[in-house]
């Protein structure tokens, strides 16, 4: 790293000590994100620039205290050793001082070029506390930084600004990464009492390895034997081969051993000990408090946490969230003075994007390149335009669902929703904190499972967090929604709102079971006990919402975009491939002759146990890439394609179905229903246009003009019965999660075992139970 | 989890009544907390509304450097919110400004004292 023209700074800190509000501040919108090597931790960094130097900010995971039991705590200190980061900046709680200072003390004593920015002197001030910085800097021998991070965007006071807050932690940070690094810091200390004999006798015998003491401080290492520390005895090992150390390790575990018989206490507890003590005395030396604390959040968490009150309270607020994001990006007319007369529809976010894929971008390389009818154009318009479309589509809703939840999770709620849930999920094995991805991923009825995933990050207990990703695709996310609103409405129209329900209780039933069962095989492990800090109620910080919201909606775009558009590509492929000589053959005709249709047969033997035929699998198939195909693909399949042959059937279905009042068809023009060759993708718009709009009230399903006419056409069919029907929503639900989630559940826990476990499992349990429900179904069937 | 749970509180009972009847030497090496069994009551047990002090923590070394971390030391004085007495509510407790909440599970593990 060039030692003049870039600092590398680090950021620690306790969980909610806005450590994060920090980091966005410091950094704002050049952020990215990645994994640490090997593990689930998410690697938070970013920069900004300052004097011409580059200043690189890594938000490392917060943690408690730097004990090496989490993974989180490992990579914290590998962090600050390893990579040996110019300045770091802990981010203290100043409201909460003793329980940080314990966690800075931990920070002294690694020997670190250590920053403390004192947050949140708001709520101290408001709990009448009075803290003595001047006093608290010569004691720690570090610079101290008062600061209101949440507040500091909007201070207007221009004087105050370099001096104070997150201004000042800036110019500190200058001001310590321009000494020279090899400039040994302070060597700070406590006294562990009758412990330091033995402190020291290690400590000595430690520094006399040059190799080891370079990277670990020795009397930090001495400190973390004596506390039985199994990373410390592995730096040990690692770093030396010596039978001496073998030696001094023996005596070190001797050492710790009589100890605890002679003062009744383990060194471990000790150490702990005084540091509290420590901590304690400090605090005592430099708060005041000036007047009585007003807290009236208890009285509140009285409701919130309690286990029926809170409920109903998670209920509604998840209900209300999905709501708002919903009518605010696809049912408020933002803007509805731009209306048809443009030939767009732009009153929505939603309908903006839509208008923008469906017309603006066609229009325009029609515009500039002006490509003939053939393959190229079939290429970019069906695989490219509309695939990219397809999926960007959703962008405004999750924009508002990833706002509302930073919302949640700013204001300090979320934390009591996972008490809340806890009691309930930990039954099966997960963690309380899983409700939310799920909810997101469909619990209630459309979501998407890619934030869903990404919603996981802020679980901290890995094995839960794998879990969880695990049976997010479980749930009914908004792309399968149009499968079930074709299927209910063919075949089961006198009860939908019973089958709707019945889809969501047995979504939520196999995603607990998987729980159980994933937990015991694939995820092992000890569920992890609930502890959860349940942090102070805040104001929202509006720019932190945003900057949050904006940067996950990027992080997803980027994503699934780049994955969606490839696989999008392959997939025409493999239904525009072969081209039939014919230029006369219908689209069903072109596609009964593709790679797909023969994939789709090579299947039939098995599937057909399942009730379904080539065309079905053919459907699925196209809905593993992406489960908004699957009604277009059937569409297809099965014939329905342009307007003027069906009006016959369109009048029919006014009278078969009785959902479908004359008024509720709407004609649509000519043009839109001449289908384009293979047009896999038209639909989806259709399909997310529903699912967006129709999702949250079950007694509403309706169906664009296509659906419907296939709603018909399957009617019709002979091989599609109520059972068959019903099988296939099943499958839909379970079989493996569409390519986006996949390449997503990958990223984010960094292993392709668990996508493949994943994807693995969902497909396995929805072979047997298509297979179980179909064979007995058809028992049943005959018998009666 | 729950069978693993009661296992110890049953040895450790019976372990209480073995030193304090039959054989009073263990007593030297066991901590102070053995003399004080009237008042040492485990965290679940703890009446809801109330201030105690933590006694002793008797869960894994990595749970207790988790407690540790969050302001849970022994000697450290507490109010209890919330749950309490038996009860498998989640515990909330106040330790000066901090509030944490507690599977029953783990309060369990740890001892206290009025």
């Amino acid at each position: 790293m060039n030692e003049h023209n870039e600092i590398l700074v680090a950021l620690v800190g306790q969980p909610n000590s806005g450590k994060s509000t920090v980091f966005n501040y410091l950094t704002g919108l050049h952020q990215t994100i990645a994994n640490y090597p090997g593990v689930t931790v998410t690697k938070k960094s970013g920069h900004y620039h300052d004097d011409k130097r580059r200043i690189e900010v890594v938000d490392l995971p917060g943690t408690y205290s730097l004990t090496s039991y989490s993974q989180e705590e490992r990579v914290t200190r590998d962090f600050l050793l390893l990579e040996r980061p110019e300045v770091v900046v802990i981010v203290v709680d100043a409201a909460n001082l003793r329980r940080h200072l314990y966690f800075v003390f931990q920070l002294l004593e690694l020997q670190i070029p250590l920053v403390v920015c004192l947050n949140m002197m708001d709520i101290a001030e408001r709990r009448g506390l009075e803290i003595d910085v001047q006093k608290l800097e010569q004691e720690l021998g570090v610079p101290v930084i008062p600061a209101i991070a949440r507040n500091n965007r909007h201070s207007k006071n221009e004087q105050t600004d370099k001096n104070f807050g997150l201004e000042k932690l800036r110019s500190t940070i200058n001001e310590i990464s321009q000494k020279h690094a090899h400039e040994s810091p302070l060597v700070w200390k406590i006294n562990y009492g009758k412990l330091e004999p033995l402190i020291s006798e290690f400590d000595a015998a430690l520094s006399e390895k040059p190799p080891l003491v370079q990277d670990f401080p020795s009397r930090w290492l001495a400190v973390k034997l004596l506390e039985n520390d199994r990373e410390a005895r592995r730096i040990i090992q690692h770093h030396t081969h010596d039978a001496d150390w073998e030696k001094l390790l023996e005596n070190c575990t001797q050492k710790a051993k009589d100890y605890e018989k002679s003062e009744g206490d383990s060194p471990r507890k000790t150490i702990a000990a005084q540091r509290n003590n420590y901590a304690e005395k400090l605090e005592q030396k430099t708060i005041r408090r000036i007047m009585k604390p007003k807290r009236n959040s208890d009285m509140l968490d009285k409701i919130l946490c309690h286990p029926l009150g809170g409920l109903l309270c998670v209920g509604l607020v998840m209900f209300g969230i999905f709501k708002l994001a919903f009518s605010v990006s696809d049912d408020w007319e933002w803007f509805p003075w731009i209306s048809e007369e443009f030939g767009f529809q732009f009153t929505t976010p939603v309908s903006a994007v839509q208008s923008i894929f469906d017309n603006w971008i066609p229009m325009f390389l029609d515009f500039c390149f002006g490509l003939p009818e053939g393959d190229l154009r079939s290429l970019i318009y069906d695989g490219i335009v509309s695939g990219v479309g397809g999926v960007l589509v959703f962008m405004p809703t999750i924009f508002f669902i990833f706002l509302f939840m930073a919302l949640l999770e700013q204001s300090g709620y979320v934390a009591r929703v996972i008490v809340v849930m806890d009691r309930i999920m930990r039954f099966f094995g997960i963690h309380g904190q899983s409700i939310l991805p799920l909810i997101l991923g469909g619990g209630i009825i459309g979501g998407c499972a890619i934030p869903a995933v990404m919603a996981t990050r802020t679980m901290r207990e890995q094995r839960e967090r794998i879990l969880t990703i695990m049976i997010i695709p479980l749930m009914n996310c908004g792309a399968k929604i149009p499968v079930y609103a074709l299927l209910i409405s063919a075949f089961f129209v006198a009860n939908k709102e019973l089958v709707m329900a019945a889809i969501i209780f047995i979504s939520w039933t196999l995603a607990l079971i998987s729980s159980l069962i994933l937990g015991k095989t694939i995820v092992r492990g000890k569920s992890s006990p609930l502890i959860i800090e349940l942090p102070t109620y805040q104001p929202p910080n509006f720019y932190d919402m945003l900057l949050s919201a904006s940067l996950q909606s990027w992080w997803f775009v980027k994503k699934a975009g780049t994955i969606i558009l490839a696989v999008n590509v392959f997939l025409w492929v493999l239904m525009y491939y072969p081209r039939l000589d014919d230029k006369s053959a219908t689209a069903s005709e072109q596609l009964a002759n593709s790679y797909a249709a023969k994939i789709g047969r090579t299947f039939e033997p098995v599937s057909k146990y399942m009730g379904f035929d080539w065309r079905d699998n053919v459907a699925l198939l196209g809905g593993f890439i992406a489960k908004e195909v699957i009604v277009s693909s059937l569409a297809t399949m099965y014939g329905i394609e342009s307007g003027d042959e069906n009006i016959t059937e369109e009048n029919e279905i006014s009278h078969a179905d009785p959902i479908n009042t004359p008024e509720n068809v709407n004609y649509i023009s000519e043009n839109e229903l001449y289908l384009e060759d293979i047009d896999y993708n038209n639909c989806r718009y259709l399909a997310s246009n529903l699912d967006s709009e129709k999702d949250l009230s079950l007694s509403s399903i309706e169906l664009d003009e296509r659906s419907k006419r296939l709603a018909v056409h399957l009617r019709s069919e002979k091989s599609w019965t109520t059972l068959k029907a019903f099988v296939f929503i099943l499958f839909v639900m379970v079989y493996a999660p569409c390519v986006a989630t996949c390449a997503i559940i990958w990223r984010e826990t960094g292993h392709i075992k668990y996508m493949l476990a994943s994807a693995i499992y969902a497909t396995t349990v929805a072979i047997i139970i298509a297979l179980a429900v179909y064979q007995i179904g058809t028992l049943i069937t005959t018998v009666l | 989890m729950l069978l693993r749970l009661r296992v110890p509180l049953r040895e450790f009972l019976k372990y209480l009544e073995h030193t304090m009847t039959e054989n009073p030497n263990i007593i030297n090496h066991t901590p102070e907390i053995t003399f004080r069994t009237e008042k040492v009551i485990r965290l679940n047990a703890f009446p809801q509304g109330e201030s105690g002090t933590i006694v002793d923590m008797t869960s894994d070394t990595e749970l207790q450097g988790r407690l540790m971390g969050m302001g849970m030391f022994i000697g450290t004085q507490f109010k209890l919110l919330q749950g309490g007495l038996k009860s498998h509510k989640p515990l909330l407790l106040a330790i000066g400004e901090t509030r944490i909440a507690l599977g029953s599970e783990i309060a369990q593990t740890i001892l206290v004292e009025k």
